[in-house]
């Protein structure tokens, strides 16, 4: 018996009956269908959230340096330490910052200007940081008025200070070129900028904050080292330089160094792809299970109806392997076409779902391709046992109790 | 002179059961080529089961059967189903015609565990067809054709391969008189041309249009006249 005959007498076996046919392919066409959607649309949304990645967000690296365990060893971090750092490849621009912090509330005494008003208030409790002159380019600032301060501020511990927008309005500074001077713990400091509120990804607390080369903080109101430095990098470079930017800052501590860097691009992808899938491949597969659970109790109820054909083939000269290939051929091709459908359904349902949501979608071919195999080969197993049943029925049996 | 068709010697078949049944008991026939021969016998006679053995679905117990001149007992299952396949045509009680296939179709079945190739198999199966005067009737499926012509078809699929035995069991029991003597007008049309037959039935008068008569009583066989 030739592998065409075989063919032939299988698909004929699936035509006598056409509309069982259909119901048996349906379980393995919901199966395929689910399993293919869930993949297609989970990898397609996965590669929209990838692509609509703030590449701004997806630069910026914040390392967070605690307070050194004892107070009398030298800190983690100090404000030279920049220098190493812009050193690596892939940073962009980097900036240390400290927050001064004096009683315990983040917040120094801020005045405008030395007037005694009794009715109204002139003092602000305002955060105070010291900086690097790189600042403005690391957090994405702008300078809405005047400049920020320079390296040149900074080496000549000059008492200038810039001004957040918010803690501009607070105290009441709308210019800069008259130079107001504001009060920070009663020490005066010559407002030279205030920056625009737009920006400061990396730190939103500077709108409402008052900035002071490092230096003249440190002379003036007793700024330690850095407790945060603010990382600018190329793109694509971020999770690198998360991790070499603590070893570069601080060779001996870099293990208590946190940083905070935004996910990676794939790793992210992943995540949304493995969120999506978890729960409906398990669906697609249950009705995978189902389907093949169908096809093997028609492929069974089919041997049971035709169990004089079966006598009859073998009364024709058929073996064994005759009958069980020929049934197992027809639960294959019922699978595969369920695969075959079901893969197709698939495939036009993500297009849909994409271009509903102007997404791009993005199929895998190997998905494509083994959904039909996968099909099959469910196909292949729910067959075994009936084709089994079938091939091992007695002849005479089969031609007496068959008509 | 050639080997007989059949050649059974001290055949038997014993069924385990408690007490053990023998539905066959030292049974020697031989049947020549050309032969017409029925068997006949009240049912649990042993008829089917020698009919099963004949027709190599059933195994022997002892004894020996040579079919065209080969030792079957000892056969395995495959070569069995091989020698089985080439060698015998088998007609039905219940014909056994696939109900989604054309009668031309239903003939042509009877090629496919065969090594011949399938290149011009439609027209042997219509040959075939034409050989028991259906050859109008080859594209009809078996819901429309008669009991008569079911039983036709079904003969000529046994025809198909010219095998050396045509064996047929019960071959007009599901039918009326008039389609029961089309049949055996059949039969001994095709005895005429040389064909094997061995009928198995319970109906006389189809026994009295054979040759040769076998008559089966408790697994034994024994040959009786044929009165013409």
């Amino acid at each position: 018996m030739r592998l065409s005959e075989l063919l032939d007498e299988a698909l004929a076996g699936i035509a006598a009956r056409p509309v069982r046919t259909a119901l048996t392919v349906l379980g393995t066409f919901i199966g395929i269908t689910t399993l293919v959607v869930t993949l297609g649309v989970a990898a397609t949304a996965g590669n929209q959230i990838a692509g609509r990645f703030d590449a701004v967000t997806a630069t910026g690296v914040t390392v967070t340096v605690p307070p050194p365990p004892d107070p009398s060893s030298p800190p983690l971090v100090d404000w030279a330490g920049l220098a190493d750092l812009q050193r690596l490849a892939g940073v962009h621009a980097a900036a240390s910052i400290a927050e001064l912090d004096t009683g315990g509330t983040g917040a120094l005494s801020v005045r405008a200007n030395e007037l005694n008003d009794p009715t109204t208030v002139t003092d602000r409790a305002l955060p105070v940081v010291a900086a690097t002159a790189g600042l403005p380019a690391v957090v994405n600032a702008t300078i809405a008025q005047g400049r920020f301060f320079d390296d040149g501020h900074v080496s000549r511990h000059d008492r200038v200070a810039v001004l957040g927008a918010g803690a501009a309005k607070l105290l009441g500074i709308t210019r800069v070129d008259d130079q107001p001077a504001v009060f920070v713990d009663d020490r005066a400091f010559t407002v030279i900028g205030i920056l625009g509120d737009t920006g400061l990804d990396l730190d939103r607390a500077l709108d409402t904050s008052v900035v002071l080369p490092y230096t003249t903080a440190a002379d003036r109101l007793a700024a330690g080292a850095p407790t945060k430095v603010l990382i600018r990098t190329d793109l694509g470079a971020a999770s690198l330089i998360a991790r070499q930017a603590p070893i570069a800052l601080s060779p001996n501590g870099h293990d208590s160094l946190q940083v905070l860097a935004p996910p990676d691009p794939a790793s992210l992808r992943g995540g949304v792809e493995r969120d999506i899938n978890g729960l409906f491949v398990v669906l697609g597969l249950v009705s995978l299970v189902v389907g093949a659970i169908g096809i093997a109790n028609v492929t069974l109820v089919t041997v049971m109806e035709r169990v004089g054909e079966i006598g009859l083939r073998r009364a024709l000269g058929a073996r064994r392997r005759h009958i069980a290939a020929q049934f197992l051929v027809e639960s294959v091709t019922v699978g595969l076409f369920g695969g075959l459908l079901g893969s197709s359904a698939g495939i036009i349902a993500v297009v849909v779902v994409s271009a509903v949501n102007g997404w791009t979608p993005v199929l895998d071919l190997s998905l494509a391709a083994g959904a039909p195999v996968t099909g099959a080969l469910v196909g292949l197993l729910a067959g075994l046992y009936p084709a089994m049943r079938a091939a091992r029925m007695e002849p005479v049996e089969a031609l007496r109790s068959g008509t | 002179m050639s080997d007989p068709v059949i050649r059974l010697d001290g055949l038997g078949r014993v069924f385990p059961a408690d007490p053990p049944v023998h539905a066959l008991a030292e049974v020697h026939l031989t049947v020549e080529t050309g032969d017409y021969l029925s068997i006949v016998g009240a049912s649990g006679s042993g008829k089917s089961t020698l009919l099963n053995t004949l027709g190599l679905l059933d195994r022997p117990t002892s004894g020996s059967y040579l079919l065209d001149g080969v030792e079957t007992t000892d056969l395995a299952d495959g070569a069995r189903a091989e020698l089985r396949g080439s060698r015998i045509g088998f007609v039905f009680q219940a014909f056994h015609l696939l109900p989604h296939r054309s009668a031309a179709d239903n003939v042509a079945m009877a090629e496919l565990y065969r090594h011949t190739g399938r290149k011009h198999r439609p027209e042997r199966a219509r040959e075939a067809l034409a050989r028991v005067g259906l050859a109008h009737r080859a594209g009809f499926r078996p819901d429309r054709l008669s009991g008569g012509e079911r039983q036709r078809v079904a003969i000529a699929r046994a025809l198909l391969g010219r095998p050396a035995l045509l064996l047929c069991d019960e071959p007009t029991g599901n039918l009326d008189r008039a389609n029961t003597e089309s049949v055996l007008d059949l039969f001994d049309e095709l005895s005429a041309q040389g064909v094997t037959l061995v009928v198995i039935t319970h109906d006389e008068q189809v026994s009295h249009r054979a040759r040769r008569r076998v008559r089966i009583e408790d697994g034994r066989v024994a040959e009786e006249p044929v009165c013409a």
